[in-house]
Order: C-alpha cells, then sequence, then structure tokens
C-alpha cells in the first residue's frame, strides 16, 4: 500500500472516532482547576497549547494503538512529543480567545504530519508494516458515543 | 467629638467599600459583570460547536428540520453536512494531502480538520475550560 493510501485509510479511521459523553464529562470536570494551576504559575498562555498536544498524541496513540508491541512506534512517538516541548516553550502564545475550530485545524495539520511521520517510519522498518495493524483499534472506547 | 466618635466614623468609612462595594446593585445591575458573563457565554458558545458529534448531532437537527425523524434525519442532515463541506473545498483538500509547501499543509490541516470530529471535541473542551475560567476571573474583578 503506497504512503498516501496509509495515510487516507488512517484518516478515514480516525473519522470515525468520537469522545463518549462520559468522557467529555470526565475531561470537562477534572479539566476545571488546569487554567487556576496555570495561572498559579504565571503560565496560563500555555494551558491551551500543552491541552492541543497532550490530545493529538493521546488520539495518535488510541488511532495506533496496535502498533504499541513495536519499539520503533514508542521511539518515534517519544521523539515526536519531545519536539513539542520546544514548540509550547518557545513560541510566544498569547491568552486571547481563539475559536475551537481554528485550534482543532491547527491539531488536525499536527495529527496529519505525525500520521505521515509514522507511516514514512513504518515503511522503512522491518516487520509488520503500519498499515497492517495501525487502525484497526479505531473502533474501540472512542467510538463509543456514535 | 470624642476619640472614640472618631475613631468609628474613620473605621465606617474606610469600610464601606468592603461592605457595599457596588453600592447595593444587585449582580445583574452591574454592567462590567453582565457584559464579562456575556462576552464569556459568546466564545463559550462558540467553542460549544466543536462538541456536537456529527451523527446523531447537529446532522440530526438538521434532518429534523426537513421533516425528517431518526436514521432518516441524520442520514438527511449528514447529506446537507456533506454537501456544505464539498463546497467548501473540503473534498479537494484530501485529494492534494501530499502537498508540501506551507499553503498545502495548512490546506490540508483545514481539511482534516472538518473530517475528525474527536480533535473538535477535544479542541472544543479546552477552549470550554479556557472561556471559564477567563470569564471567573473577568467577574472576580469587577468592582
Amino acid at each position: 500500500m503506497s504512503l498516501a493510501s496509509d495515510v487516507k485509510s488512517d484518516i478515514k479511521a480516525a473519522k470515525k472516532m468520537r469522545l463518549p459523553w462520559w468522557a467529555v464529562l470526565c475531561l470537562l470536570v477534572f479539566g476545571m482547576p488546569l487554567p487556576w494551576l496555570f495561572d498559579h504559575f504565571g503560565r496560563l498562555n500555555l494551558m491551551l497549547p500543552i491541552w492541543n498536544s497532550v490530545a493529538v498524541l493521546g488520539f495518535m496513540l488510541a488511532l495506533k494503538w496496535k502498533l504499541g508491541r513495536h519499539a520503533w512506534f514508542w521511539i518515534t512517538m517519544t521523539v515526536i512529543a519531545a519536539l513539542h516541548v520546544p514548540l509550547i516553550l518557545f513560541v510566544p502564545w498569547g491568552t486571547k480567545w481563539v475559536p475551537a475550530l481554528a485550534i482543532a485545524a491547527i491539531d488536525s495539520l499536527d495529527f496529519c504530519l505525525i500520521l505521515w511521520i509514522l507511516s514514512v517510519v513504518g515503511k522503512f522498518v522491518p516487520g509488520p508494516k503500519a498499515s497492517e495493524d495501525g487502525h484497526s483499534s479505531s473502533g474501540g472506547t472512542t467510538a463509543a458515543s456514535r | 467629638m470624642t476619640h472614640s466618635a472618631v475613631c468609628a466614623s474613620e473605621g465606617a468609612r474606610h469600610r464601606r467599600p468592603a461592605i457595599a462595594p457596588n453600592n447595593g446593585t444587585p449582580w445583574y445591575k452591574n454592567s462590567c459583570v453582565t457584559s464579562a458573563l456575556g462576552a464569556g457565554a459568546l466564545s463559550a458558545g462558540f467553542d460549544a460547536i466543536g462538541l456536537i458529534p456529527e451523527a446523531g448531532g447537529i446532522a440530526r437537527i438538521i434532518g429534523h428540520g426537513s421533516g425528517y425523524v431518526g436514521v432518516v434525519a441524520d442520514q438527511a442532515g449528514n447529506s446537507v453536512i456533506k454537501a456544505v463541506g464539498a463546497s467548501t473545498g473540503t473534498v479537494r483538500g484530501l485529494n492534494g494531502l501530499f502537498d508540501t509547501s506551507p499553503q498545502g499543509l495548512i490546506s490540508d490541516g483545514l481539511t482534516v480538520a472538518g473530517f475528525i470530529p474527536g480533535l473538535g471535541q477535544a479542541a472544543a473542551i479546552g477552549s470550554i475550560i479556557m472561556d471559564t475560567y477567563k470569564t471567573a476571573k473577568a467577574v472576580s474583578q469587577c468592582p
């Protein structure tokens, strides 16, 4: 399967994923103290970048959960997560309101890039390919609300 | 006037702002509070759009508007959403997924945003939390 087909099929699987209502509720309740915590340390502007980076990486882990038995997947994800740290710390994020849909667009760009990186790495690593066992987990817990 | 009377008078003058900071105006008549709440509600309302799942949510509402019910309403609503998406060029964006120019990558990101509801939900939750906190902070700073 080509790289483009891999990523397209991953996106197709990602389309079917939803947060169940109880997860939305839990995130809302347990996330409420977070801005206070960030504000306490004077870094309220970092709350949304960190929140969204964790969401993208978490979403990717849920999508590619079956690749978890491959060391290359975890190494790649660790490198990607590490690359997000300077992105969060050194970009001058503000606290001005930005529509969530615009933030979701940036998240999606990030998601798309990570999918592409994982597909490229998967192509060069010997053994089972990302396309063979990468996105069959999409019908798991996160698809419960549909 | 005796010393104690002067002290009592001074104390009353100093305490007055703490006892009645807004001259007894109810919160719903305080323009600072109402404008902060209004702005917060508006931004949280916009952000909450991302929480609405495509199936059974906004699609069903659109379907009901067309006179359908249940799954048929979902299908009718989804058709409308897909038609709107296609008209705004989202399908065209998916075909050019590997355009590596900056404009192409941004376009791809925007395209995918419309297709991955899970990320929209997560972004919406974070933004709603932030809106709530900023609104509460703004209200607490009102006189």
